[in-house]
C-alpha cells in the first residue's frame, strides 16, 4: 500500500509533467485546492489527458465523467480515489 | 471583392466517397438518403471506443488504370482518391488541351496527406521489421504530396497550393482558386480536396470523445459526436466568359468565400459562433447577396453537441428572421466528417443540389434539436428549386470558412 | 488586369540557428553559420549528423507560460517571431482592427515531432492511452490558430504546404489576400523543425552532404559550390508584416520595401525530386516577372540553392533565364549555407531581401570554395554593400513548384 504522502507527491509531479504546467512546483499545489480551477487555466480536454495519465501509471480507468469530477475535485480527492481503487483491486 | 473582377463557374466534377465513385453515383445516393458509414476496414479498429467510420469502397481505392506500376506503388490512398476524382473532373470539363497547361492552376486541400501509409512505415520500423524509413512514406506524407502527384499525371503548369486549415482546407482551397482566376493568374483552376482515412485522427478523435459510436446523427436532440469518413472531390472552375468562349457547360456559379479565425480556442469553437457569423458575413457580402438572398445552407453539421448548436446560433445571427426560411442540412451522416475533403465534398454536394433542384436530406435526424430552428430535411430529399447556397465548414485552430454556391 | 493596390513590407520576426533579429542579420553578414552537431536526438553511428538548431530563443520571452503550456515547440517558434514582427510594425492589434488582420503560415512539415511522439503511443500503447493533449496540436494550422488566439487575430486565416517553397508560397499567398481586398494586414511567412525522422529519411536517402569531403570532418553547406555533396537541414520560423500601402502610409509605419507581386509556375518534376535545369525558367514564368514593376532593377537575389547537386543547378539555369539578360548585373546569395534547408526557409530568404534592400547590403555565400563553373550568375562571395533598387527571392521545390517574389524600394 502507497504511503499515502508519496502518493500525493507523486500526482503533484505527474500533473505538471503530464500536463506541462509552467513554473509551479510540486510544492506550489495544495493537496485540498481545486485542481480544476481557474488559476490553472486547464480544460476539459486537460481533464482527458488525466484520465489517460491515471490509467497508465496507476492502471485504474475513471469509467464516466461523473467518476471523473469527485476524484479529479483535489490531490486529496484523486489520492483517495486511487487508494480505493488500489485496495478494491488487491 | 473589386467590381471588376470576373464572374466564376464550376466545368467539371469529380468525386469518390463511401457512397460513390463518380459524381451520377453520388447524385443518386444523396437523393436516396443513404447512410455511408460502415464498419471500419482500412485498419484493425480493436482497442477505439468507436469502430465505424464512411469508407470509400475497394473498387474505388484503386489507383485509376493507366497508372504505371512503379508509381501505383507509391502513391498513397488520399493520392489515389485524388487522382480519380480529377480524372472524372478533368474528363467532364472537356478541356481537350484548348487551355494551355500554363495556365490551369491546382489548389487542393487536406489535413493528413500521407498518413495512412506513414503510419505503417512507422509501426515496422518501431517493431524491427524494417530497419529505414521508406522515404516515400514520409517525403510523400505532408499534404503536398497529393498535389505534387495530380500536376505530374495530368501536366497541370500553373500555380500550384497546398492549403491545410483542417476541416476548412478544401473550402479555403476553392477560395484560393477563385483569387487566382479574378487575379488572371490562371484561365483555369483544379481545385478541391483529398482526405484518407488514418488511424492518427481516428485515435485523436477518439480520445477527445468526440467520435459517435452509431453513425452520427448532426442536429439531432440525441447526436453524440462526429463520424469519420474520407474520400476527394474535385472541381474544375473558370471565368464564365473563358466557358462561354470554348461552349464548356457550367454546372454552376462560385460566387465568394468568406473565411475568419475564432481567436478562441483551439479545437472548441468560440461559444457564441462569433467566427463562423463572420466568415458567412464576408462570403455573403463578397458575393453582393443579402441573407435573404440564400435558400440552402450545407452545414458544417459534424453531429457533436457543441458544434451544431454554436454553428445554429452563427446562423440565426446572421439570417435573422429570413433563418425560418432557410433550408440547412448537413451530409456528414451520408459521408461522414471527411476532414480536409469535406468543403469541397460538400461544395460538391451543394453545386449538385442547386443544378438538379433538390435538397440533401440530414441522413440520420430522427429527431431535430429544437434549438436549431430551421428546415433540416431529416432523412429524405426533396425537390426544390435553389439559386443561392452557402457551405461552411469549421476547422481546428478556429478556422471558417463559408462558400457562396449559385444555380447556373 | 486592372490596377492593383501596392504592397508593402513594414515588420519582420525571426527565430533562426543565428538568434533573433538584429543578430540574425549581423551574424549573417559577417559569414556566420548555425550548424552544430546534433545533441537532441540520436543522428545514428555515422556522419553526416549535424544540423541547423534554432538557438539565443527563450519562448517565454514571447508567450505567456499559461499558453506555452499546450503550444507546441513549432508553434512557439512562429508565434514568438509573429510577436517580434507586430512590435517592429508597431502593428496597432486593438480588436477592430485585430478583427480584420489576417495570417499565413507556410510549412511543409510543421510539427512532426510531436506527430511522431503521438503515433509511437498509439503503436505502442494502443488507443486507449494516446495522449488527447497532443492531438489538437498535430495539424498543420495548430501554428495559424495559436497566432490567432495568442493575438487576438479574426481575419483571413490559411496554413500552405509547398515542399521546400512554403515560405514563398505564404508570402504569395498573403499578398493576393491583399490586393483582393480581403485584409488590409496579414502576417505571414513560416518555418519547420528538425525532426529526428526527417533527418533520419534524408539521411538514409544520400541527400545530406556525408561529411567526408577532403580536408573536412564534418558536413559542409555552400550552395553553388563546384564540390558541393548535399544539404544539412535546419529550422527556424521568420514571419513578415505584410499592409496594403496606403494603410501603412496612413499609420506612419516605417516600411522595408513594396512587396510588387509574385511569378509562379510548376516545371516539369518527378514527385519527391527537384527539377532538372532543362526544365528551368519556363517562358510563361519569364513573363510573369517582367511584367512587374521593379523587374528591370534585380540587383540582388536571394536564391534557394541548398547545397544540393541537383536543385543548386536547377536554379542556377532558372534565374540565368528568368533574368535573362540582366542575369549578370544581379548578385545572387542563400540563406541555406548559413542556417540549413527547412521547408518554411524562404520566408527567412523574404526578411533577408526586406533587410538587403533597406540596408544596401548583401550577406555573403559564406562557405564558397569555388563556384560551379556552370553557374554563370554573379555569386556573392564577400559582404557586399551595393545598391539595391529590386530583390528577387527565387523558391524551388521538390516536385516542381516555383515561386519568385519580387521586392523593391518602397
Amino acid at each position: 500500500m502507497t504511503d499515502p504522502q508519496d502518493l500525493k507527491q507523486r500526482l503533484k509531479e505527474l500533473l505538471i509533467t503530464g500536463l506541462r504546467l509552467q513554473e509551479v512546483a510540486p510544492a506550489g499545489i495544495a493537496d485540498d485546492q481545486p485542481i480544476f480551477v481557474e488559476g490553472l487555466g486547464l480544460d476539459s480536454i486537460d481533464a482527458l489527458e488525466l484520465v489517460v495519465l491515471i490509467e497508465e501509471h496507476f492502471g485504474i480507468a475513471i469509467p464516466d465523467e461523473e467518476v471523473g469530477k469527485k476524484a479529479f475535485a483535489s490531490i486529496n480527492a484523486l489520492a483517495e480515489f486511487i487508494a480505493a481503487e488500489q485496495s478494491r483491486g488487491a | 471583392m473589386a467590381p471588376s473582377a470576373p464572374q466564376v463557374v464550376v466545368t467539371g466534377l469529380g468525386t469518390v466517397n463511401a457512397l460513390a465513385g463518380s459524381v451520377s453515383e453520388f447524385v443518386a445516393a444523396l437523393r436516396a438518403g443513404t447512410c455511408g458509414i460502415g464498419p471500419v476496414t482500412v485498419f484493425d479498429s480493436t482497442g477505439y471506443r468507436s469502430r465505424i467510420a464512411a469508407e470509400v469502397r475497394p473498387a474505388d481505392a484503386d489507383a485509376p488504370a493507366g497508372v504505371a506500376s512503379a508509381l501505383r506503388r507509391r502513391l498513397s490512398r488520399s493520392d489515389v482518391f485524388a487522382l480519380r476524382a480529377t480524372a472524372e473532373a478533368l474528363a467532364d470539363a472537356g478541356l481537350a488541351g484548348a487551355v494551355p497547361r500554363e495556365r490551369i492552376g491546382l489548389a487542393i486541400g487536406g489535413t493528413t496527406g500521407g498518413m495512412l501509409r506513414g503510419e505503417e512505415s512507422l509501426r515496422e520500423r518501431i517493431q524491427g521489421t524494417r530497419d529505414q524509413y521508406p522515404s516515400a512514406s514520409v517525403l510523400g506524407a505532408p499534404i503536398s504530396a497529393s498535389a505534387d502527384v495530380l500536376a505530374d499525371a495530368f501536366d497541370l503548369a500553373g500555380p500550384r497550393l497546398s492549403l491545410s486549415t483542417a476541416c476548412s482546407s478544401s473550402a479555403n482551397a476553392l477560395g484560393a482558386a477563385l483569387d487566382w482566376i479574378s487575379l488572371g493568374r490562371a484561365d483555369v483552376v483544379v481545385t478541391g480536396g483529398t482526405e484518407s482515412l488514418c488511424r492518427m485522427t481516428f485515435a485523436g478523435f477518439n480520445a477527445l470523445h468526440a467520435l459517435s459510436l452509431a453513425p452520427c446523427r448532426p442536429f439531432d436532440r440525441e447526436r453524440s459526436g462526429l463520424s469519420l469518413g474520407e474520400g476527394a472531390a474535385i472541381l474544375v472552375v473558370e471565368s464564365a466568359e473563358h466557358a462561354a468562349r470554348r461552349g464548356a457547360r457550367v454546372h454552376a456559379e462560385l460566387l465568394s468565400y468568406g473565411n475568419s479565425a475564432d481567436a478562441h480556442h483551439l479545437t472548441a469553437p468560440h461559444p457564441e459562433g462569433t467566427g463562423a457569423a463572420l466568415a458567412m458575413r464576408r462570403a455573403l457580402a463578397r458575393a453582393g447577396l443579402a441573407p435573404e438572398d440564400i435558400d440552402y445552407i450545407n452545414a458544417h453539421g459534424t453531429g457533436t453537441p457543441l458544434n451544431d448548436t454554436v454553428e445554429a446560433m452563427a446562423i440565426t445571427a446572421v439570417f435573422g428572421e429570413a433563418a425560418a426560411r432557410l433550408a440547412v442540412s448537413s451530409t456528414k451522416g451520408a459521408v461522414g466528417h471527411t476532414l480536409g475533403a469535406a468543403g469541397a465534398i460538400e461544395a460538391l454536394a451543394t453545386i449538385l443540389a442547386l443544378r438538379d433542384g433538390f435538397l440533401p436530406p440530414t441522413v440520420n435526424l430522427t429527431d431535430p434539436d429544437p434549438t436549431c430552428a430551421f428546415d433540416l430535411v431529416p432523412r429524405d430529399s426533396r425537390s426544390a428549386t435553389l439559386r443561392y447556397a452557402l457551405s461552411n465548414s469549421y476547422g481546428f485552430g478556429g478556422n471558417n470558412t463559408s462558400v457562396v454556391l449559385g444555380r447556373a | 488586369m486592372r490596377e492593383l493596390p501596392r504592397v508593402v513590407v513594414t515588420g519582420l520576426g525571426v527565430v533562426s540557428p543565428l538568434g533573433p533579429l538584429p543578430a540574425f542579420w549581423e551574424d549573417l553578414r559577417a559569414g556566420a553559420n548555425g550548424f552544430t552537431p546534433i545533441d537532441w536526438f540520436d543522428p545514428g553511428p555515422t556522419p553526416p549528423s549535424t544540423a541547423a538548431r534554432v538557438r539565443d530563443w527563450q519562448p517565454k520571452d514571447h508567450i505567456k507560460p499559461a499558453a506555452l503550456r499546450r503550444m507546441d515547440r513549432f508553434s512557439q517558434m512562429v508565434v514568438s517571431a509573429c510577436r517580434m514582427a507586430v512590435a517592429d510594425a508597431r502593428l496597432d492589434l486593438s480588436p477592430a482592427r485585430a478583427e480584420e488582420t489576417g495570417v499565413v503560415v507556410g510549412a511543409a512539415y510543421g510539427n512532426l515531432t510531436e506527430t511522431e511522439a503521438f503515433l509511437r503511443g498509439l503503436i505502442v500503447k494502443g488507443p486507449a492511452l494516446v495522449n488527447p493533449m497532443v492531438f489538437p496540436n498535430l495539424v498543420l494550422n495548430a501554428a495559424a490558430g495559436y497566432v490567432a488566439i495568442e493575438l487576438g487575430l479574426r481575419g483571413p486565416n490559411f496554413t500552405v504546404c509547398r515542399n521546400e517553397t512554403s515560405g514563398e508560397a505564404a508570402v504569395a499567398l498573403a499578398y493576393d489576400t491583399i490586393v483582393c481586398g480581403h485584409a488590409d494586414v496579414v502576417i505571414a511567412g513560416g518555418g519547420d523543425e528538425v525532426s529526428p525522422v526527417l533527418f533520419h529519411v534524408n539521411k538514409d536517402l544520400g541527400a545530406l552532404s556525408p561529411g567526408r569531403r577532403a580536408g573536412t570532418d564534418h558536413e559542409w553547406s555552400s550552395p553553388f559550390d563546384r564540390d558541393r555533396n548535399g544539404m544539412i537541414l535546419g529550422e527556424g520560423a521568420a514571419m513578415l508584416v505584410l499592409e496594403r500601402e496606403e494603410h501603412a502610409r496612413a499609420r506612419g509605419a516605417t516600411v522595408y520595401a513594396e512587396l510588387a507581386g509574385y511569378a509562379t509556375c510548376t516545371v516539369p518534376s518527378k514527385p519527391l525530386l527537384w527539377p532538372g535545369p532543362a526544365a528551368a525558367a519556363p517562358r510563361a514564368m519569364a513573363a510573369q516577372l517582367r511584367a512587374l514593376r521593379g523587374a528591370d532593377e534585380i540587383d540582388a537575389i536571394v536564391s534557394c540553392a541548398n547545397s544540393s547537386r541537383d536543385l543548386d543547378a536547377f536554379e542556377a539555369a532558372h534565374l540565368a533565364g528568368l533574368l535573362g539578360e540582366s542575369a549578370g548585373r544581379a548578385l545572387v546569395t542563400s540563406v541555406k549555407g548559413a542556417v540549413g534547408e527547412f521547408g518554411g526557409s524562404g520566408a527567412l530568404g523574404t526578411v533577408v531581401a526586406a533587410l538587403a534592400l533597406r540596408d544596401g547590403l548583401l550577406p555573403p555565400l559564406a562557405a564558397l570554395r569555388r563556384p560551379d563553373p556552370a553557374c554563370t550568375l554573379r555569386l556573392a562571395t564577400d559582404i557586399a554593400t551595393i545598391s539595391v533598387r529590386a530583390a528577387l527571392v527565387s523558391g524551388s521545390a521538390r516536385g516542381g513548384a516555383c515561386t519568385a517574389l519580387l521586392l523593391r524600394q518602397p
